[in-house]
């Protein structure tokens, strides 16, 4: 494992590095000039000159580049927002992934929950009218755009259960499950639909084996038999998919965000785009790229300990 | 493979209800009136109000938005102000400014005790030190100080400070004694108090721009009814009640404006009880009015112009290369300059009034619009002093406008290349900019759209880059000058308000003319005047005069809108009288 380890954790490097390049890159030749937005559109030109020289952006791309990437890795200082008067890039990004990380965690416990119920159903039932159920929610929920979906819950769920239709509110666990409920139903739509069909797929092949025949044979109900013997050696494949997905999730709900108006860090980012917020829009992508990355890792290192013929994999 | 009933049986259930659900919604607004679901429980005290964008900045003198705008309004107070009718009334000040014979000095007295939002009192030294920020670099108004004596020598003085500190003192400002302030102008400018009554001229604590330097910008605080507790970016700022007001304190504990960006999931906040008041969404007007909510919607007409400007600067070039004149400046085309002879300039110009005649104004106002907006025949709205009923404007006339274009060279559109065509994406610009586009084909001037987000669009328009783009003007005070000078006068060329770029020495003249007249019939005869020019020397395609058209909760009372009042943002109506009572589901 430790070899494995080591392997993986130096590919992330290179993928990190790179994408530092490409993202400090676009907000460098970004239009916009921050020492304007600082000290004003009828600054003297010679004091503005010397700002920047004082913030140090008069100096070459690979300087301020290693010295943006200094201070990333060395203090976590990701710069401040100048189209934000000051406030701190690493501040506003943890206050927005905060709603974000809520939104995909809840997102993730709801699909999970659905979508293996409705493939573990499926499987015990197949080609019954359980099953067809299961199959036709599941391509609709793997077709449905998330807004046309959010619309739905907006118009026919909401005024029905009395949830909110925008916004986050953070006063207890209470309020802020009811603030995220529907968004997370129209962002865990895809995974639920894509985890009933794997689980499924894979139940039916579980519960095919011998062994599974052998566990009935001796007198099993059907339950201790689908969830003890199917459920627990099929579940592999569901949490390296969930784990994949949950990356995905964090880094891809800008449309839930943008349809029910939480204020997440995708559309924050969206709206840096908008107001030209160069520092934001670098530490925000940067950011999204880290924890990609990570998930992407942690899913690999959590394959290869319960799969250790991944590990060989040259 | 044949499908039987039998194998299609589990999928019929689900299908149905799906395909009724969606029947269900979409034809409500077909079949008669719109019964809309709505929750109507208040939170007593509390004004929610759905905005479309987070305020980019909260420092008066650095704004220049009317989302911030309508928040400072509510914060900060200024000498004088605007009253419902658009009169001009005392804040600060104690009364109307005394004037000079000679116009030139104004005096301020103040109100006595008035407390700023830390405690303080304020005192006329505030009121100094918060006019001479207007000449500090970070302003974006320092036209308003402009006129003052020495305005521009201190302005001078300061661009070499980073934030104006130390700050350079405006020497026609004087503090005689605590509670008066004297103003001396360089030259007369009757105006002068109405530039004081905008928001970019509040007045401010010393102490706490200092201790705060850039962040004032986000904890921006004064002497007004609210104060700001809390602002998270792209979500919400929210204000509480001042109680230490110097009018007594606002009869709303709260007011909390939401931002949401997406214009139907700000509708179905409002439907669902989770806001106040938002703007109606476009396209919807006439469905509501006619709908269980009609009788919340406000329409309100509005002292402005929605204008596509001609970019005077440049011309167009045909498939040889070959100068196809669409701006009429002598000078052309920066960066690959063309001087155009007398006979071009007037080409361009019949160009331009054709495409003016071909734009049909009603269908825009009543099909497109819902009829919240008037055909536009000028520059000034309806409303404003100077406005000219008898100006005859560019009725629709695609049969002149073919004449006009064929007079100017380009029979049909021969030879007449496309047109860059450049908007924002906000609605309903792309639905006009189609609209428009179809009526310029109609008549053989073909157009490119080019849509951009507003970030990158403002970036566009401020380089001199666009051809042909839409802009739209909302008065800061109800006088002509706000419209004419502003947006006409060379001196105003790119950013400060001629988006056009429009240098014409004869229009110069008569702005001038119109601006410096005091007597108010002969000033009134030459703003309609030099509208005139304008109108005929068509430097836009002017468009129409917009309402804003609100939703508003009928638990919320006291809200008196103005003409200046524009979005949910209602920068001028007073929240103080506003109150939310407990509704009823």
């Amino acid at each position: 494992m430790g070899p494995y380890l080591l392997r993986r954790l130096l590919q992330f490097v290179p993928v990190l590095l790179l994408v530092s390049v490409i993202v400090f890159s676009l907000s460098y030749h970004m239009p916009g000039d921050p020492v304007r937005l600082l000290m004003g559109q009828n600054a003297d030109p010679m004091a503005m000159e010397a700002k920047r020289h004082e913030l140090g952006l008069d100096r070459p791309f690979h300087e301020q580049y290693l010295s943006y990437m200094g201070k990333v890795v060395l203090q976590a200082d990701l710069g401040i927002s100048y189209a934000k008067k000051g406030k701190g890039v690493r501040e506003l990004i943890l206050e927005k992934f905060a709603v974000t990380l809520r939104l995909a965690v809840l997102a993730t416990l709801l699909s999970v929950a659905a979508g293996v119920a409705a493939g573990v159903l499926s499987a015990m039932r197949p080609y019954s009218w359980v099953d067809y159920l299961s199959i036709l929610l599941a391509l609709l929920g793997v077709s449905m755009p998330v807004f046309f979906l959010g619309f739905l819950l907006f118009a026919f769920v909401a005024p029905a259960v009395g949830l909110p239709v925008s916004g986050f509110e953070d006063a207890s666990l209470w309020t802020q499950f009811r603030s995220l409920l529907l968004p997370a139903l129209a962002l865990g739509a895809l995974e639920t639909a894509l985890l009933a069909r794997l689980t499924r797929a894979t139940m039916l092949e579980t519960l095919s084996q011998d062994y599974v025949r052998t566990a009935r044979a001796k007198g099993l109900g059907e339950w201790p038999v689908v969830l003890k013997h199917g459920l627990r050696n099929a579940a592999i494949p569901i949490v390296t998919v969930v784990g994949a997905n949950l990356g995905g999730l964090l880094v891809g709900a800008v449309l839930t965000e943008s349809v029910f108006a939480l204020p997440g860090l995708g559309r924050e980012i969206v709206q840096a785009i908008a107001q030209r917020d160069r520092e934001l829009i670098a530490g925000g992508v940067l950011f999204m790229a880290v924890i990609f990355v990570t998930m992407n890792l942690l899913v690999d290192l959590t394959y290869a300990w319960f799969d250790p013929r991944v590990r060989l994999d040259r | 493979m044949r499908l039987s009933v039998g194998s299609v049986g589990p999928f019929l259930l689900p299908v149905a209800l799906a395909a009724g659900a969606l029947w269900l919604g979409w034809g409500s607004g077909d079949t008669g009136p719109a019964v809309f679901v709505q929750d109507l429980r208040a939170e007593p005290g509390v004004l929610r109000i759905g905005i479309t964008s987070n305020p980019p900045n909260l420092d008066p003198v650095e704004m220049s938005d009317t989302t911030s705008d309508s928040v400072v309004e509510r914060i900060c107070n200024t000498l004088v102000s605007f009253d419902e009718h658009l009169r001009l009334v005392p804040s600060l000040a104690e009364s109307i400014p005394e004037v000079s014979p000679d116009g030139l000095v104004y005096t301020f007295r103040l109100r006595r005790g008035v407390k700023f939002q830390n405690g303080r009192t304020m005192e006329a030294g505030d009121v100094r030190y918060s006019l001479q920020r207007l000449a500090e670099p970070i302003s974006k108004r320092f036209w308003i100080v402009e006129p003052v004596r020495g305005a521009t020598a201190a302005r001078d003085a300061m661009a070499r400070n980073s934030r104006g500190d130390p700050q350079a003192p405006i020497a026609g400002i004087e503090t005689p004694d605590p509670l008066t302030v004297r103003i001396t102008l360089e030259k007369v400018q009757p105006l002068f108090p109405m530039f004081l009554a905008m928001n970019n001229a509040s007045i401010v604590a010393r102490e706490e721009v200092q201790a705060l330097g850039q962040r004032f910008g986000r904890q921006v605080s004064g002497t007004g009814p609210f104060r700001l507790v809390e602002w998270k970016d792209n979500d919400r700022l929210v204000l509480e009640r001042f109680d230490g007001y110097f009018e007594g304190p606002a009869k709303l504990r709260s007011v909390v404006y939401r931002v949401i960006t997406e214009e139907e999931t700000r509708f179905q906040s409002y439907l669902n009880g989770e806001l106040d008041v938002i703007e109606a969404p476009y396209g919807n007007v006439r469905r509501i009015r006619g709908s269980n909510i009609g009788d919340q919607l406000r329409v309100n007409p509005m002292l402005d112009i929605r204008y596509h400007g001609f970019n005077m600067e440049r011309v167009l070039r045909g498939p040889g290369g070959e100068v196809v004149p669409l701006g009429g400046n002598p000078e052309s085309s920066p960066g690959e300059p063309v001087r155009l002879t007398g006979d071009q300039r007037r080409r361009a110009r019949l160009l331009r009034q054709a495409i003016n005649y071909a734009i049909d104004r009603e269908f825009l106002c009543t099909a497109l619009l819902e009829g919240r907006a008037v055909p536009a025949k000028g520059v000034l709205p309806p409303g404003m002093e100077a406005y000219d009923p008898g100006l005859a404007g560019y009725r629709y006339d695609p049969a002149r406008a073919k004449a006009l274009l064929a007079e100017a060279g380009y029979p049909e559109g021969r030879g007449l290349p496309e047109i860059p065509y450049n908007f924002n994406f906000q609605p309903p610009n792309p639905t006009v900019a189609q609209a428009i586009q179809s009526m310029l084909l109609r008549v053989g001037v073909r157009t490119r759209l080019r849509q951009m987000d507003w970030g990158a669009y403002q970036t566009y328009l401020d380089e001199g880059k666009a051809t042909f783009f839409r802009l739209a003007w909302i008065a800061d005070y109800p006088d002509p000058e706000n419209f004419l000078y502003v947006l006409f006068h060379s001196k105003n060329k790119g950013q400060e308000g001629n988006n056009a770029r429009f240098v014409d020495p004869e229009n110069d003249r008569l702005l001038e003319e119109a601006r410096s007249t005091v007597d108010p019939v002969e000033r009134k005869a030459r703003w309609r005047r030099a509208e005139a020019y304008i109108v005929e020397q068509a430097p836009w395609a002017f468009l129409y005069h917009n309402a804003t058209a609100l939703l508003i909760k009928p638990y919320v009372k006291g809200m008196v809108l103005t003409a200046m009042d524009s979005g949910a943002e209602i920068q001028q109506v007073d929240l103080t009288k506003v109150t939310v009572e407990a509704g009823a589901r």
